[in-house]
């Protein structure tokens, strides 16, 4: 009974831990340092990993990256191009090295992630100044070359207008970030000299560029017969400025060319009264500050400019399950007064990692269908704002449970055909072990055998090499007494101490490698026929 | 060694390796039933050659074969799995 109780047990057991284990079959990874989801569960050898050696470095990389402002500023200023690329390359370098720490310490929800952010402003703002930089000295020598050329001239000073006020914002931005930088270096003990340093070359930059513009710009500028203005002068996304004017001299049909920021961005015709008129839908331009002229022929109009403000928007998500393993993400990017924001990217953030974008339609609308693994999975659609007048937004998280494809017949039909085959072969080969044990003889007789095991066997060893011969006649005598084939000889000679001697011998035989010979043979022969030497 | 003596000696080896397997899974911070199970098949295997005796076969060793059976029935399935990822990726 106890026996009996403890067999239920185990049995019990195993096939617990079989239904267990069977239900992580579809996903066998259990654990693994990196896919831990819960805090509870994190391994400390990865959280190790993030050392106090990152966080030491931090503070010194944020002297650094102030440091390198001064610096590259500096450069510019001296017109120090090559030198100026390579400040440049390692400032790039460092804010990526910055911002991986950033991302590896988490401390992107504190005013490190602030400087992080107005560091990235501050990369892209002296990049742009190095590039606008070199064009207005280009311009500069341009300038002097087509004097005397009306028309060209013209063209130039237009082009460095369009450039200096994108270097006078460049430098309105760049500025109003020295509270924030000083403020975050005086927390971690920075010296942001070089930072304020790097805010008094930018605005000499930019003051040379007004100085230049006064000296030719203005002076250039006589009262042009095409006229141009903007109304309203200040708009939002998706607002629509009038860009228009007259031509006094024009004739009907006459194509004026309107440029805005030194951009063709269209040709209109003069009507019959002379006069002309754009309407310019403020799309994808980046919020601030912009210039417009237009041209008949060789007639420059003069210059005007007209503001972007920025906006916010407003980004929404739906989640909706389109088969086993894909998920469809749509959703709507709206500016704050409902305006739909079209043909934007909106990313879509999988499990705070993966980033895919979508893009909206005319109407706002985005749709984005994304093949996932199988299990819970967040998502966030967010609009960065990147070249738009509008401010980032993001929509709150959804999640979604995706159910996975099914397990796949093909690799069940495969292990069933294996198991098939498996069980085949084993049945072969026990058949085949049977068959060479058993001596060859008619089927019948085999019968009569085993009906009556005390009659005389039939057994053949002629042929046989003699220790082949000692074996089968062994087989044949255990046969005969009815003694299971899983015995050993002495087993048998125990079992049977008649024919103690026989099995003695065949032990002997088997394991000590010994060779009967042929009286030996023709004697365990004997014995194995039960001493009737006519049945052989 | 007698018959008896040497299923529960080659049981107790068995449960030692399944043990070492899963030392060294911990250790390397992953634990993957897949790899746990091929291993494990891996060790049946060599404990079954090495206590299959030359001319008996107790009926332990009958069972014994069942299993691997099984074994390398699954082994077959995540083998087949494995390529099918392969050819899709």
């Amino acid at each position: 009974m106890n026996h009996r109780a403890s067999r239920a047990v185990l049995m019990a057991a195993a096939v617990l831990v079989l239904a267990l284990l069977g239900a992580q079959a579809a996903d066998p990874v259990l654990y693994t340092a990196e896919n831990t989801s819960t805090a509870a569960h994190t391994d400390p050898a990865t959280v190790q990993k993030r050392s106090p050696g990152d966080a030491n470095a931090l503070v010194p990389l944020m002297d650094e990256l102030l440091g390198q402002t001064g610096t590259l500023t500096l450069t510019i200023k001296l017109k120090d191009y090559e030198s100026a690329e390579r400040d440049l390359a390692r400032y790039s370098e460092l804010s990526r090295q910055f911002d991986r720490l950033v991302v590896t310490l988490d401390v992107s929800g504190t005013d490190i992630g602030e400087f992080q952010q107005n560091n990235r402003q501050n990369q892209e703002s002296l990049a742009a100044l190095l590039n606008d930089t070199r064009r207005f000295e280009d311009l500069q020598r341009l300038e002097i070359e087509v004097r005397g050329n009306d028309e060209q001239h013209m063209a130039v000073v237009y082009e460095g207008e369009a450039l200096r006020q994108k270097m006078r914002e460049g430098f309105s931005a760049y500025a109003k970030r020295e509270a924030a930088a000083t403020r975050i270096a005086e927390h971690y003990d920075l010296n942001a000299t070089p930072y304020r340093e790097s805010v008094d070359h930018f605005a000499e930059i930019t003051d040379a560029a007004d100085d230049w513009w006064k000296e030719t710009g203005g002076r250039s500028a006589p009262k042009s017969p095409l006229r141009i203005a903007v109304t309203p002068d200040e708009g939002r996304y998706g607002d629509t400025l009038l860009i228009a004017g007259t031509h006094d001299g024009g004739r009907p049909g006459d194509p004026v060319e309107i440029y805005i920021d030194s951009r063709l961005t269209a040709t209109v015709a003069l009507d019959d009264g002379g006069s002309y008129r754009y309407p310019y839908r403020i799309g994808r331009v980046p919020a601030g500050s912009h210039i417009v002229y237009a041209t008949a022929g060789a007639v420059y109009s003069s210059v005007v400019t007209f503001e972007i403000l920025s906006g916010n928007t407003s980004t929404t998500l739906a989640l909706a399950e389109v088969n086993e393993t894909t998920v469809a993400c749509t959703g709507n990017l709206t500016t704050d007064d409902g305006r739909p924001v079209t043909l934007a990217p909106v990313h879509l953030r999988i499990d705070d990692d993966t980033l895919t974008t979508a893009e909206t339609d005319k109407n706002g609308t985005y749709r984005k269908e994304i093949a996932l693994p199988a299990g819970e999975h967040t998502l966030q659609a967010e609009f960065h704002g990147a070249g738009y007048p509008l401010n980032a937004s993001e929509s709150p998280v959804g999640t979604i449970i995706v159910r996975g494809e099914g397990l796949s017949p093909l690799p069940f039909a495969v292990a069933l055909a294996a198991l098939f085959g498996t069980g085949w072969y084993l049945r072969r080969r026990q058949y085949r072990r049977e068959e060479s044990l058993v001596v060859e003889r008619p089927e019948e007789e085999v019968e009569v055998a085993e009906e009556t095991a005390e009659q005389a066997p039939q057994v053949s060893i002629v042929g046989l090499p003699p220790r082949e011969a000692a074996t089968v006649l062994f087989c044949t005598l255990r046969a005969r007494l009815g003694i299971p084939e899983t015995k050993t000889p002495r087993d048998c000679a125990r079992i049977a101490p008649d024919h103690a001697g026989f099995f003695g011998r065949y032990e002997l035989i088997r394991y000590a490698g010994e060779t009967p010979s042929e009286e030996e043979l023709r004697a365990m022969e004997e014995e194995v026929l039960g001493g009737d030497k006519n049945a052989a | 060694m007698t018959g008896s003596a040497k299923k529960y000696y080659a049981a107790a080896v068995l449960a030692v390796w399944l043990i070492i397997v899963a030392f060294f899974m911990i250790l390397n911070r992953t634990l993957d039933l897949e790899v746990f199970f091929v291993l494990s098949l891996i060790g049946l295997l060599v404990v079954a050659v090495l206590i299959d005796g030359a001319f008996s076969r107790p009926r332990y060793m009958r069972y014994i074969g069942y299993l691997i059976a099984a074994g390398v029935a699954l082994f077959a399935y995540i083998v087949a799995e494995k390529i099918l990822e392969i050819i899709a990726a």
